[in-house]
């Protein structure tokens, strides 16, 4: 890992939105021991984690192996996790870091290919947008991890830039700009997309 | 834009998209590693079972804070502080008594009187006895 874990009662204090409840109501229950809150937070956790693992390392073994690293480390917190403001974030942070200490470790190695492991599939009812999804997979790609990573948690994390900023480990602000630079540079990659057709 | 809003025009783009889902025998996999480590902490050593009890943490803090206060009123004696002694003085005794030690004839029997003494004072040597008393 990285390093330690992220601090479990430093995050940032804000009113909880309705599914936040959820999250903190699963991480009481695995605080008493209730093991049976483990798979209901996988089913609410493990698409996000694994979407964060897999846009940051770009492989989609390395995104299982991210989740798993994920859960342990939440099963050995016990009692602890209980004390933990907002583990959506927090989850995401661990996911982050693991991803992140993979991609360093695999440098020996070369990523799965794109079109094996798509950062993008076509949601239920949307088949006709097969073709977009591969393209801006594509599009993607191009961008640096940290600027793809941000676009990732604003868009399909849902997260606030405080606590994107807390996630990647940098303050709001920069967390903010990555967002834009990545938007500015896949509108220049859209828009040379567009000439080239 | 809103400071924090999303960018609509990345809104158009992946409208119907989404992040790959994990793969179906993740699950089994993920939950199995979790819980045998949940398993594995549950079975704590003394220590951590100590350590994490806010209770015997707290009796732990009193007991101690108990025998600190023991050591300090209850300590037998009238309290006085013992006066300081001259590190030079006590240096110096320490010389002028190897001194004497090294100067001091070595006395043979308890009978025998220092030999030095008496034959200055006698003239010599006749006037002792074959133990070296005086006649």
């Amino acid at each position: 890992m990285t390093d330690e874990m992220p601090p479990i009662s430093k995050e940032n204090a804000r009113a909880p939105r309705p599914a936040d409840e959820d999250w903190q109501g699963l991480f009481d229950a695995l605080a008493t021991g209730r093991l049976a809150a483990l798979d209901d937070l996988y089913d609410l956790a493990a698409p996000s984690l694994y979407g964060l693992a897999l846009w940051r390392t770009g492989s989609e073994e390395d995104a299982a192996d991210v989740v798993q690293d994920v859960f342990v480390r939440v099963a050995e917190q016990g009692a602890r996790l209980a004390k933990v403001r907002n583990p959506k974030a927090w989850l995401l942070t661990i996911a982050r870091r693991a991803a992140v200490d993979v991609t360093r470790r695999r440098s020996r190695r070369t990523a799965d290919s794109l079109d094996d492991h798509p950062f993008l599939t076509v949601a239920v009812d949307h088949g006709e947008r097969l073709l977009d999804a591969a393209q801006v997979s594509v599009l993607l790609c191009a961008l640096p991890e940290s600027s793809r990573e941000v676009i990732y948690l604003k868009h399909f994390a849902g997260c606030t830039f405080a606590e994107i900023g807390n996630i990647v480990g940098v303050p709001k602000f920069t967390a903010a700009s990555r967002y834009r630079n990545g938007i500015q540079k896949l509108r220049k990659l859209m828009e040379g997309e567009h000439e080239a057709r | 834009m809103k400071p924090d809003e999303r960018d609509p025009a990345v809104d158009r783009l992946i409208k119907g998209l989404e992040p790959p889902p994990p793969p179906t025998d993740l699950r089994s996999k993920v939950l199995a590693a979790a819980r045998s480590r949940m398993a594995a902490e549950e079975v704590t050593d003394t220590w951590s079972t100590i350590w994490n009890n806010r209770g015997v943490r707290l009796a732990w803090a009193g007991a101690a804070a108990l025998l600190l206060a023991g050591h300090i009123f209850l300590v037998p004696g009238n309290g006085a502080v013992p006066s300081r002694v001259d590190a030079g003085l006590v240096a110096e005794n320490r010389v002028d008594e190897q001194f004497v030690d090294l100067l001091r004839p070595i006395q043979i029997s308890a009978n025998v009187q220092p030999i030095v003494g008496l034959f200055a004072a006698n003239g010599g040597l006749t006037d002792l006895d074959l133990e070296g008393n005086a006649l």
